[in-house]
């Protein structure tokens, strides 16, 4: 292709590409017309000549300009297009380059320019979409009158996690992935430790209006708090899970997850040293449920609010999952990288002997995880001292039924 | 205690108004809500619930509608030393914001999915404090059309120009969801 460069002119001529005689001597065939082809034309454009403001496609049947449309972003200094003998069969097409700032363009011998019931409509209809055009198939036009608003159309670049401190940075990195050890490994009841006693859940995935059934988010519809749909106030409420014994209950129901803590980003949005209080987002973070079927890969955002645990670690006050489907190119770079090894403890801020103390207090008291751990944590994990106050209490009539409920 | 029954403190919960971002110049519409002041525990959690929601649908109707019309007075939604985190670029400040927001193209948001959670006073040293969770698509000119979500802290802040609390944008996380790392 660089034959077909100059680089003092920044131009690439393309003409019928797909007669090249280097390019058919080594049976290659270029068909602009095709898709994967364009696609590739503009792959090399945009990693090789970004800077290129000429570029002739004349004499290549091309009939659609959706893959062209990139140039829009990816080549914005192009000034020249030449069009001309190709197949574009409507105006419309046109539309697809609209934002380019074309100086001249050629479009003429395709089946487009023969709609129009004369040349003056022609020009006015394509200098609609091309104001800054000074020449359409090689003839002069009036210079456009144009007015000074220069408005910035660059949007700043993407970049990754932002941990805002390295302090920060520890503290989450082990946070998630203890929880998401948890979270994965089938039995999300250890979670329990991780929130708060009031905590708040909720998910949001968008509603696929077409046909919910099919969605593979339909696992997550009946879960959905989106306040732009759910206007009932009952239901609004019913859909926030207030404190975290119902917090879990929800988690447990969701379908299984493995989670690619590789493909993590997160940006700490508040991070309050005084209080502890570290708001973050977790984003595109991709899982799979169940099967490993590429359809079921999901992405999501998360925003976890936490406030530091008693003991140590990170304890969850606010949890807000919106699910959605990930982008073809998010599922092919799901789990390619090789997943860090989980972390050994399972639950967060409980240690092992405090894990253990809880599963005999709920057993012999009878009490769920909730009230038990409550209760062990109330008498500063001395299981002697929470059995003594646990009979005392009980006798009295003092604990409600709601203690026992599993 | 293993257990200690929930009493409402008649005092907490009377009725009063509080007028959202209140600032008239700002021309955003704005009206005023009847609301109750609350205290977490003792308040009643669902009547505080649903009001959050109300002011997150204001807030999302006021914000995006000043983002895409009135940009200029955008940085007034914020606190004097608000973060936001665009894209995992980090800005802080008013000064900044405001530089940062004159940067970028115009916008037109649509917003799909809304969702919002009270914070819990007690993380926030007695902050009234909201979580406010959006997504949808949002074309910048020149650009194509995206994804995002986006996420808000509220909180509460006495106003200079008025007697009443307004909401007041603590911190700000924007990500486009195509994003890959």
């Amino acid at each position: 292709m660089s034959k077909r460069f100059d680089g003092s002119q920044q131009a690439l001529d393309l003409t019928s590409i797909h007669t090249d005689p280097d390019l058919v001597s080594q049976d290659v065939k270029v068909v602009l017309n095709r898709k994967t082809n364009m696609e590739a034309i503009i792959k090399i454009i945009e990693d090789n000549i970004p800077q290129l403001t000429s570029l002739n496609l004349s004499h290549n049947c091309i009939q659609r300009l959706d893959e062209l449309s990139e140039l829009v972003t990816k080549v914005p200094h192009l000034k020249a297009l030449n069009l001309s003998h190709n197949d574009l069969k409507s105006e419309h097409e046109l539309d697809k380059l609209k934002g380019l700032k074309l100086v001249e363009l050629w479009l003429v011998r395709n089946p487009l320019c023969d709609l129009f019931k004369d040349p003056s409509s022609y020009v006015s209809a394509v200098c609609q979409k091309f104001p800054q055009l000074l020449k359409l198939d090689g003839n002069d036009l009036p210079p456009n009158i144009g007015f000074d608003v220069e408005t910035p159309t660059t949007l700043p670049p993407c970049k990754g996690s932002c941990f805002g401190s390295d302090d920060a940075k520890v503290y989450i990195q082990h946070f998630l992935q203890q929880y998401y050890s948890v979270y994965d490994s089938g039995d999300r009841q250890p979670l329990l430790g991780a929130y708060h006693d009031e905590a708040l859940f909720s998910l949001t995935t968008p509603y696929n209006v077409q046909n919910p059934s099919m969605s593979s988010l339909r696992e997550y519809f009946k879960d959905s708090r989106n306040l732009k749909r759910t206007k009932d106030s009952t239901m609004r409420f019913r859909l926030l899970k207030h404190r975290r014994l119902n917090v879990v209950a929800l988690l447990n129901e969701l379908p299984k997850t493995q989670h690619d803590i590789s493909s993590f980003t997160v940006d700490v949005n508040a991070y309050t040293v005084s209080s502890r209080l570290i708001c973050h987002t977790l984003s595109y973070i991709i899982f799979v449920i169940d099967d490993k079927s590429k359809e079921s890969i999901k992405a999501f955002s998360r925003v976890f609010i936490t406030v530091p645990a008693v003991d140590s670690g990170l304890s969850i006050i606010n949890d807000q999952l919106f699910i959605r489907m990930a982008t073809t190119e998010q599922i092919s770079r799901a789990f390619v990288a090789p997943a860090s090894t989980p972390s050994s403890s399972p639950v967060p801020t409980l240690t092992a002997p405090q894990r253990e103390m809880l599963s005999t207090f709920s057993l012999k008291s009878g009490m769920n995880l909730e009230w038990s751990l409550k209760c062990l944590q109330d008498n500063k994990w001395d299981l002697n001292q929470a059995a003594q106050i646990f009979t005392q209490l009980k006798t009295a009539g003092k604990i409600p039924d709601v203690a026992f409920l599993k | 205690m293993l257990h200690q029954p929930v009493q409402r403190d008649p005092a907490l919960c009377k009725e009063e108004t509080m007028e959202m971002f209140t600032d008239s110049r700002l021309g955003c519409g704005i009206g005023q809500l009847p609301t109750f002041t609350w205290r977490w525990m003792t308040a009643d959690f669902r009547t505080h619930a649903d009001q959050c929601c109300r002011y997150a649908e204001e807030f999302v109707n006021i914000y995006y509608d000043c983002v895409d019309k009135k940009r200029r007075n955008l940085t007034r939604l914020y606190l004097d030393k608000a973060t936001l985190v665009w894209n995992g670029n980090a800005v802080s400040g008013q000064e900044a914001l405001a530089e940062f927001f004159e940067s970028l193209p115009s916008s037109e948001f649509q917003v799909q999915s809304l969702d919002c959670q009270p914070v819990n006073e007690q993380a926030t040293q007695g902050q009234t404090t909201l979580l406010v969770v959006t997504g949808g698509s949002v074309k910048f000119e020149g650009n194509k059309s995206r994804f995002f979500n986006q996420n808000f802290l509220l909180t509460a802040q006495a106003s200079p120009n008025n007697d009443q609390p307004v909401w007041k944008i603590a911190s700000d996380c924007f990500r486009f969801q195509d994003w890959i790392s």
